[in-house]
């Protein structure tokens, strides 16, 4: 097989798809490998799929006291 | 009962002005009361918004420019005096919650950012309380919940045209003084009243109105503050009653800045807005009557179903068939334009016919979401969920299951996420664990292929495709394994109790074209974009795979793989020998050789290897090869097909290159390779095995857990080749082979 134009050009397309699979399976491989919410919503409270319903009783909402989130 | 006090806030320096930073604007409310159509409105996103609770389930930001209106600020705001002309706020809408009692997720996201806990986002510098006009007394209870933050709070009244509709009156002066904030009526669909909320938000940020008691508390709250549920009765019985009082209060608003013609028509003053909507929803109500009635309701989905599958496959066929000549045409263009060569080949063989083979199917995408979003947009899909509430509740998970399950038939990651809308960890658990076994739209093409290849024009009862059919009962396959898994895990690991469901039924609407066609649109284009990306990536790699090594430079093994492969075609000369006969026999030697150049390719080498394992399954090697290639997208197994089987080389026929590249296959013992039973047999594969990669990047992140994560690619892969194993086998059997 001679070494052509069309060779390199294959050779170039192939190699840059294979970075580019490359690339997304390392950035999924990370993205699995993140700590507890990292990135995991847009949110960012580190909370997502370690969720424990709220023990505290709902009366703590309707007070006139601030910030009821604090008291979790 | 006492009014709320206005205070003016103006002693209080703005902490958004005094860092210089963007102001931060909130948009909190009930779900569906049409936050996310407002935010779309204020920052010309897009994001999803449809006719049921629990769309939004993260916080999603954009930009609102601030700027007064041409016509001069409605509130009187003189802009100059502490803002720019052009100041830019952050908007931020949040998930939908009736409380900050907040349970689930989605609901502590909301709370979360509301209370200035969340990472990158600062306290809210206004609140925007989005409540629904058409159900006041609802909404206010969250409403009045937000002016305990004791921030800065504009009220808007969204869905405003429906309530006037309904001959529904509602006093905004009267509500605004009641509540002591700006009351702001808005209509998303037409923009009106944008202006006079952007007003009402540049005057909170500059002099907030803050409200500085609150009539519906007792005197003894304080004392309730740090109370438990468990605590002694007295405790309890102060904390009903300061509830009681927040509604009488409530009711007490509603009856106020309600029309007083419209309340006496429905005894006095006791008569809510409540009431109201009761009886102006007589057309919701007598649909629903048959709608989630539990044996004609049932009907009428499958039935709904069956006719969206029917109307996919007749509507799509004509430009399914036109974008499939059209890249026929362009891979023959292209073959004939260019010298012939490794480069010409990738064109045609790998990108054309890799790329074309899949988006071929783009005119059933659109169609499958133009369904989907009309059934969410007219409100029928939190029927669905509330006819599916008996079923989920017989296996043991949560009601609210179904709206995640729902959201996975078209992708199961946002299904995955939407299941943040359940409280239980373990019936959360449980649903993400069976959100991928919903057929989602990745799987279509290759139920598609398989039906046109093996089912097509075959019609059930005179008038039923029986394609429709087969891709109604690959749905329902998704959907009983679900139920047997769910059944067995709420029975063993996820033993939990099930709560009740309650759930809001949102008024039937008809679907506003602007919101489906963005729903087609977004998902047609991500089907595009995927296809011009990964599945471009990837059907360049298989090309390459395939390709290498060349015959010519085989040596040793692969040579008499090669050798072996062409003798048993009776060419005893190898691959070399089809250039050398004429005619149709060098047409048949062609063929021959590119069958045995696909043996020996690395591709093919590696289905040979995996062969063993699948060929119970009915699988031969070059099935192999797309199986795993499906691992990377499932789309990409049509790709590789079209790869496979070599179909570019063959562009300028007609469009059933690939299935009549399927029908002709052979297996070494001359035996088709494909037939009815193997179709099947691949699509059950394909209906139960956990194929997607993000799928298992979002159930690891949305679970925590690798062990769960493991667990759900690990039982779905068992159960795919078990039932694919059993149905190939049983049809056999049964005499189908």
């Amino acid at each position: 097989m001679t070494l052509d134009w069309q060779i390199l050009l294959v050779a170039l397309v192939i190699t840059t798809a294979g970075m580019y699979v490359a690339r997304r399976l390392f950035q999924r491989v990370k993205s699995l490998t993140s700590k507890s919410g990292d990135g995991s919503c847009a949110s960012g409270c580190g909370s997502c799929g370690n969720v424990t319903t709220n023990k505290q009783p709902s009366v703590v909402q309707i007070t006139r006291q601030a910030t009821p989130a604090k008291r979790r | 009962m006492s009014t709320s006090t206005l205070t003016p806030h103006a002693a209080t320096p703005h902490t958004a002005h005094r860092s210089n930073r963007n102001p931060v604007v909130m948009l909190a409310g009930n779900p569906n009361a049409g936050k996310t159509s407002l935010f779309n409105a204020l920052t010309g996103l897009r994001q999803k918004v449809a006719n049921y609770p629990g769309v939004t389930v993260e916080r999603v930001e954009g930009q609102w420019m601030l700027h007064a209106s041409d016509n001069g600020d409605a509130s009187g705001f003189d802009s100059s005096q502490s803002l720019s002309q052009s100041l830019m706020a952050r908007v931020i809408d949040l998930p939908g919650l009736y409380s900050l009692d907040a349970l689930s997720p989605d609901e502590q996201i909301a709370r979360c950012c509301l209370a200035g806990e969340a990472a990158g986002v600062p306290a809210p510098d206004v609140i925007i309380a989005v409540v629904d006009a058409t159900n006041l007394e609802r909404n206010l209870y969250l409403v009045t919940q937000l002016l305990e933050y004791r921030k800065p709070i504009v009220v808007t009244l969204t869905m405003f045209d429906t309530a006037t509709r309904r001959k529904l009156k509602i006093d905004t002066a009267q509500l605004a003084a009641r509540l002591g904030v700006p009351v702001v009526p808005v209509i998303v669909s037409t923009q009106h009243g944008l202006d006079e909320l952007r007003a009402a938000v540049r005057q909170e940020l500059v002099a907030p109105s803050v409200v500085e008691s609150f009539s519906w508390q007792m005197d003894d709250a304080d004392k309730v503050t740090n109370a438990t549920l468990n605590a002694d009765d007295a405790t309890w019985n102060a904390w009903q009653s300061s509830l009681e009082a927040r509604y009488r209060w409530i009711e007490d608003v509603v009856a106020d800045a309600t029309d007083s013609t419209t309340e006496s028509n429905h005894n006095g003053r006791g008569s809510t807005a409540h009431s109201e909507i009761n009886n102006a929803d007589d057309l919701t109500t007598r649909i629903d009557r048959w709608v989630t009635h539990k044996v004609f309701g049932l009907l009428i989905f499958v039935g709904l179903m069956l006719l969206v599958f029917q109307s996919i496959f007749a509507w799509a066929s004509l430009p399914m068939d036109l974008i499939d000549n059209g890249f026929g045409a362009l891979g023959a263009g292209i073959r004939a334009a260019l010298p012939e060569g490794l480069f010409t080949d990738l064109l045609v063989d790998g990108i054309i016919a890799g790329v074309g083979g899949v988006l071929v199917f783009l005119p059933q995408i659109c169609l499958l979401f133009l369904f989907i979003a009309l059934l969410e947009d007219t409100g029928y899909m939190a029927r669905a969920a509330f006819l599916m509430d008996r079923l989920m509740r017989g296996v043991g998970l949560h009601g609210k299951a179904f709206v995640p399950l729902l959201s996975s038939f078209a992708c199961a990651i946002p299904g995955i996420m939407a299941t943040r809308t359940i409280e239980n960890p373990r019936d959360r658990i449980a649903t993400i664990m069976i959100a991928p076994l919903m057929s989602c739209s990745a799987r279509l093409p290759v139920y598609t292929l398989m039906i046109a290849a093996f089912f097509a024009d075959r019609r059930v009862f005179g008038f039923l495709s029986l394609g429709a059919l087969i891709i109604l009962v690959m749905y329902a396959l998704g959907i009983v394994a679900a139920i047997v898994v769910a059944t067995l895990l709420k029975r063993t690991l996820l033993r939990a109790p099930t709560p009740p469901l309650v759930m809001e039924l949102p008024p039937y609407r008809v679907p506003q074209l602007r919101v489906v066609a963005h729903t087609v649109m977004s998902r047609a284009w991500m089907f595009i974009r995927r296809a011009g990306t990964v599945i471009l990536a990837i059907s360049i790699l298989l090309w390459g795979l395939v390709t290498f090594p060349r015959t010519a430079q085989l040596t040793g093994e692969q040579q008499s793989a090669v050798t072996q492969s062409v003798r048993e075609t009776g060419l005893e000369n190898g691959a070399t020998a089809a250039v050398d006969v004429a005619g149709n026999d060098g047409a048949e030697a062609n063929t021959q050789s590119q069958g045995a150049q696909l043996r020996g390719s690395f591709a093919g080498r590696f289905g040979q290897f995996i062969e063993p394992a699948i060929a119970p399954l009915g699988f031969d090697w070059r099935i192999g090869i797309g199986l795993i290639s499906s691992f990377a997208a499932r789309e990409v197994f049509v790709s590789t097909m079209s790869i496979v089987y070599n179909v570019g080389s063959d562009a300028t026929e007609e469009d059933t290159s690939l299935i009549s590249a399927f029908t002709d296959a052979r297996r070494d013992d001359g035996s088709p390779a494909w037939t009815p039973l193997v179709a099947v047999s691949l699509m059950v594969f394909f209906v139960l095995a956990c194929q997607c990669m993000s799928t298992v990047a979002i159930a690891r992140r949305e679970t925590n857990s690798w062990a769960w994560t493991l667990f759900m690619v690990a039982y779905m892969l068992v159960l795919a080749y078990a039932a694919s194993f059993v149905t190939y086998q049983g049809g056999r059997l049964l005499g189908f082979a």
